[in-house]
């Protein structure tokens, strides 16, 4: 009898979890494009995962679920550009360099913080390596499918590939002060990227002699070169943790010297003071509204930052990169509209197509267009009044999030030998500075 | 701090020897197991069967055969005989690893020598093999007579050997040598690979590595003129053979996203995979099935806590504490909370998953073979009739401990039946094996015999209520063993006497605290200079002594017993 039960509980679950698009009709709503206007009392159907239409008087066949959005607004689904929820780890802090490391290969479905990230409306993120190198892992770009079990259908296939890159004193501290090897200085930082770059470009020239059969002995395979050398050859976008504007000119300047051109920084506390430099370049900035002074090298910022960087051309979004922040972004955007004024769509546009950009995925997400992925956030209010709770949160059709009617308890995947576990035990590892997750017993002396 | 701890656990036991109980000077080599129900293989037995065994194989076995004049007779009336099992992934047999000490710094943790960062996949088992290890007797005693064994440790820790669990040393024991490679998802102490992005990376070079190296290899072979010498690099050139597909990697993937990472890096690397100690599953069953990877599922499984804790009740009731007992129920039910009930509802539905993944493999039609590597040999036959409960049949369950192994490592020809020609490998037991009481008297491996002591039905011994006198068996768990010991208390007017014996070595304490049913005493270990404090502390209830022995900064290690007669006086 037992078996029977688990037998239909298992067919059940699968039925759930194989349903990877849906098909959802959401009537008569605020509804926020980002980038086509706002459109009063409208609807949006979403067709197997994708935007259908979005206008007034819209039906749909009995295979679509309606949400009544009466009075409600809808938006696109938010994207957070800097994140290190739903991994198992962060940081592979053996090294200055470990471009080959990725996190996609640590994907964690079951981190309870993807629900609470959907919670805010959140349904994209940059899954992000930490800042213990200066060249990091790469990182994963995810969707929040909250409920499937194989760590792959988080993954936004078909997203640019990214990867960490950090300046500063976190890989100053891990490698400089906890080893004694460069880099030591913001000098040995920029160094290991010029090392890193010149010694992928001589290993694809050894590559090419070889393929072209001008030499018979293959090179030594090298997972650490072959990234860096996709780097070079633009085919992955570069997230810089960065805080000083002069570092911040250094990479830029060091990317100029290799010929590469897809970079987003990421922090960038000091990039209100390089923002016409950034837009030259075409550079993104990724920032914090308002957080600053946690370490010496980001004692100098401003709540403005954002609005500054916008206004002067760049490519700008607000991110959390924090497991809590996650869960009001909306809240992070609307206070550009305190500290400098933005217009509601251009406040939106730091968590949504803009994010979007930085992470190459806007044709894609980031607003809503017929034909972009059914990913929604539905609120009571306006998203950028404080009174905004999120209803629901829609990811390629599917609600994943529902605020009057999911269970209490959202946990997946349950450890049996676990005693019973409590809401503190599911948090750890959700605070700030995760960026440095994993790194910091390699350098401290036991 | 972990040298220290080996030291202490040598002083702490070195009053103790290891028993040699089974080895014994045979005066023939051929034996007549008689008038036994022999189970051949799984839904194929013989009533009042006769096996004969000559130097290490079955030579005949049926109901009419002939008994060879030098035979030495086995009684087999109203016995069972099953053919020895097979663990299909374990690290049975391997030396005790010595404590690594004084090892040279790492100058650069972002690329480590390869054994530091445990890449060894060049490692034999025979290298670490030791057929005086216990390991080896504790599984043959739970009938298991031969195993897939590797060395462990490491994300590459070496090949995997089928060995015979006879004792011998290693030229013996192993079967078949190098059957496979072993991968696991295991990180490297603050070097690199450090987390498991760093070990998905390193496979990913590693393989790649390789396959350049055959390609270097072969073109060096054909035409070295002019051509710079391949480097001999001992981890890659044990990699070609999983490289070229001749050789399984046996992925150890015990969760489900260990399963995931296997099966990502198959599909990036292209090997030929095998699963094993596999936990969670069942998620997986599909792919499983459709690219009929050789599967290995774990014998360790999950108990409900709750679950163990109300028989325990239950037992309490019919001991006449009912009143007692009801007295707690009412307070446990005004303190209930209503969220803690929610979720060990559904923790005790987690559990039910991992009892009842063999089951679902089984109903599917897939093959396995199983792993006892996280659990004791003696817990096989407890775990296993959990895992009936959620609908898997005794046959499902004997051919995955002896068929489905044997074909998996392609040795069906001598193992996994008792049929003639194959070799001796078998156990007798007084009943049918999933019955409660059934024992395991005898073992044969490879025709040699081991002969196991009955303990007639339990000799559990309750004092009378509200005593603690008696003389209790007690085992200690340390960390990779188990250690027996006997507690005597006495008690004589208002004054108790308590003695403690280890294998013969008599200590009686003189300065232990009694309180109602909780008994607690200090005792200190001198040994060369080396001074150990341990503190036992524990209750008896029942007959049963349950508590820990605290050795201080070591830690404390589980303490049970049970009374098994009157104390010594």
């Amino acid at each position: 009898m037992k078996y029977i039960i688990y037998t239909i509980l298992m067919f059940c679950c699968f039925g759930a979890f194989a349903q990877e698009t849906g098909n959802v009709l959401i009537k008569n709503a605020t509804v926020i494009t980002v980038t086509k206007g706002t459109l009063e009392n409208a609807d949006v159907l979403i067709t197997n995962g994708k935007i259908a239409k979005i206008g007034k008087g819209i039906s749909a066949g009995s295979d679509t679920k309606t949400i009544d959005a009466t009075g409600q607004f809808v938006m696109p689904g938010i994207i957070d550009a800097h994140s290190h929820i739903a991994l198992d780890a962060v940081n592979e802090a053996t090294d200055p360099s470990t471009a080959h490391v990725w996190v996609g290969d640590a994907l964690d479905p079951f981190d309870v913080s993807i629900y609470r990230a959907l919670a805010g409306g959140v349904t994209t993120s940059h899954a992000m390596h930490g800042s213990a190198n200066a060249i990091g892992g790469q990182c994963e770009t995810i969707k929040h499918r909250y409920g499937v079990m194989d760590p792959n259908e988080l993954r936004m296939v078909g997203a640019p590939r990214t990867i960490k890159f950090a300046l500063g004193e976190n890989p100053m501290r891990v490698h400089g002060e906890g080893r004694g090897i460069v880099p030591r200085t913001r000098m040995g930082v920029e160094q290991v990227f010029r090392r890193s770059f010149s010694e992928a470009k001589e290993y694809m020239e050894e590559w090419d002699d070889y393929n072209s059969g001008k030499t018979k002995v293959p090179p030594v395979y090298d997972l650490k070169k072959e990234t860096v050398a996709d780097i070079l050859k633009g085919d992955i976008i570069i997230h810089c943790h960065s805080y000083r504007a002069d570092e911040i000119l250094m990479l830029m300047n060091v990317c100029k010297d290799f010929g590469i051109t897809k970079l987003c920084f990421q922090h960038v506390n000091e990039g209100f003071k390089v923002a016409p430099e950034l837009a030259a370049f075409g550079a993104g900035a990724s920032v914090f509204a308002d957080w600053w002074a946690y370490k010496f090298e980001v004692y100098y910022s401003t709540a403005f930052n954002a609005a500054i960087l916008l206004r002067n051309g760049v490519v700008a979004s607000i991110n959390s990169d924090s497991g809590e922040l996650i869960r009001h972004l909306y809240h992070e955007a609307a206070k550009t509209q305190r500290y400098g004024g933005l217009t509601d769509e251009e406040a939106l546009s730091l968590i949504t197509i803009n994010p979007a950009k930085q992470l190459g995925i806007d044709d894609r997400v980031g607003s809503l267009e017929v034909g972009k992925e059914g990913d929604v956030a539905i609120f009571s209010k306006h998203p950028l009044s404080v009174y905004a709770i999120p209803q629901y949160t829609i990811v390629d059709g599917v609600v994943r999030f529902d605020i009057n009617n999911d269970p209490a308890d959202m946990r997946i995947d349950i450890n049996p030998e676990d005693e019973v576990s409590t809401f503190f035990e599911n948090t750890k590892h959700h605070d700030h500075d995760n960026c440095m997750r994993d790194a910091m017993e390699l350098f401290t002396e036991k | 701090m972990k040298y220290k701890f080996w030291v202490f656990i040598a002083l702490m036991f070195s009053t103790f020897s290891i028993g040699a109980q089974d080895v014994d000077i045979k005066l023939s080599s051929t034996y007549a197991i008689q008038n036994a129900h022999i189970i051949q293989k799984p839904g194929k037995s013989i009533e009042k069967g006769t096996l004969i065994i000559k130097d290490g194989v079955i030579i005949d076995v049926g109901t009419n055969v002939s008994i060879p004049a030098d035979a030495i007779l086995v009684k087999g009336d109203s016995m069972y005989v099953y053919p020895g099992f097979i663990d299909a992934y374990n690290n049975i047999g391997e030396k005790k690893k010595e404590e690594k000490k004084n090892e040279e710094k790492i100058e650069n943790p972002g690329n480590p020598p390869n054994d530091r960062a445990g890449i060894t996949p060049e490692r034999s088992l025979s290298e670490v093999f030791d057929g005086g290890d216990k390991s080896i007797a504790e599984w043959r005693e739970a009938g298991f007579t031969a195993s897939l064994s590797a060395p462990s440790d490491g994300m590459l820790p070496g090949k995997a050997s089928i060995i015979i669990h006879s004792g011998h040393d290693a030229s013996s024991s192993i079967l078949k040598e190098n059957m496979g490679t072993i991968g696991t998802f295991q990180s490297a102490n603050r070097i690199y690979p450090a987390t498991i992005i760093g070990v998905m990376a390193k496979y990913r070079d590693l393989f790649r590595q390789t396959s350049y190296a055959m390609k270097h290899e072969s073109a060096y072979k054909a035409n070295p003129i002019g051509m710079a010498r391949p480097a001999y690099n001992k981890s890659l050139m044990a990699l070609i053979p999983v490289v070229d597909k001749s050789q399984y990697l046996y992925m150890e993937a015990e969760k489900l996203k260990d399963i995931s990472h296997a099966l990502t890096l198959q599909k990036d690397l292209g090997f030929n995979i095998a699963l094993v100690n596999v936990k969670q599953g069942g998620q997986y069953i599909d792919v499983i099935k459709s690219q009929k990877m050789p599967l290995v599922l774990s014998l360790d499984i999950p108990e409900s806590k709750d679950k163990k804790d109300k028989e325990k009740d239950g037992d309490k009731k019919e001991k006449g504490e009912k009143e007692k007992d009801k007295k707690d129920e009412d307070k446990e039910k005004k303190e209930l909370d209503p969220e803690v009930e929610a979720m060990k509802v559904r923790r005790d539905k987690a559990i039910m998953e991992y009892q009842s993944q063999a089951a679902l493999f089984a109903k599917n039609g897939i093959e396995f073979g199983f792993s006892g590597k996280d659990i004791k040999g003696k817990d096989v036959k407890k775990n296993v009739k959990i895992m009936m409960e959620q609908g898997i049949t005794e046959d499902q369950i004997l051919t995955s401990l002896t068929l489905t192994p044997a074909k998996m490592l392609g040795v069906s020809n001598v193992l996994g039946s008792l049929e003639k020609g194959k070799i001796a490998n078998l156990f007798i037991a007084t009943a049918p094996y999933f019955d409660e009481d059934s024992k395991i008297k005898y073992v044969f491996v490879e025709g040699e015999q081991f002969e196991y002591e009955v303990k007639k039905k339990k000799a559990k011994q309750e004092g009378k209520e509200g005593t603690i006198t008696g003389l209790y068996a007690c085992t200690i768990d340390v960390p990779g063993d188990q250690r027996n010991i006997t507690i005597s208390i006495a008690k004589s007017d208002d004054s108790y006497t308590l003695i403690i014996e280890n294998e013969g070595d008599e200590k009686e304490i003189d300065d232990f605290t009694i309180d109602g049913n909780r008994v607690s005493f200090p005792m200190e270990i001198n040994e060369d200079g080396f001074t150990m404090k341990l503190k036992y502390d524990f209750t008896i209830d029942a007959g049963e002594i349950d508590g820990s022995v605290i050795a201080g900064e070591f830690g404390s290690f589980p303490l049970k017993g049970e009374r098994t007669g009157d104390p010594k006086l």
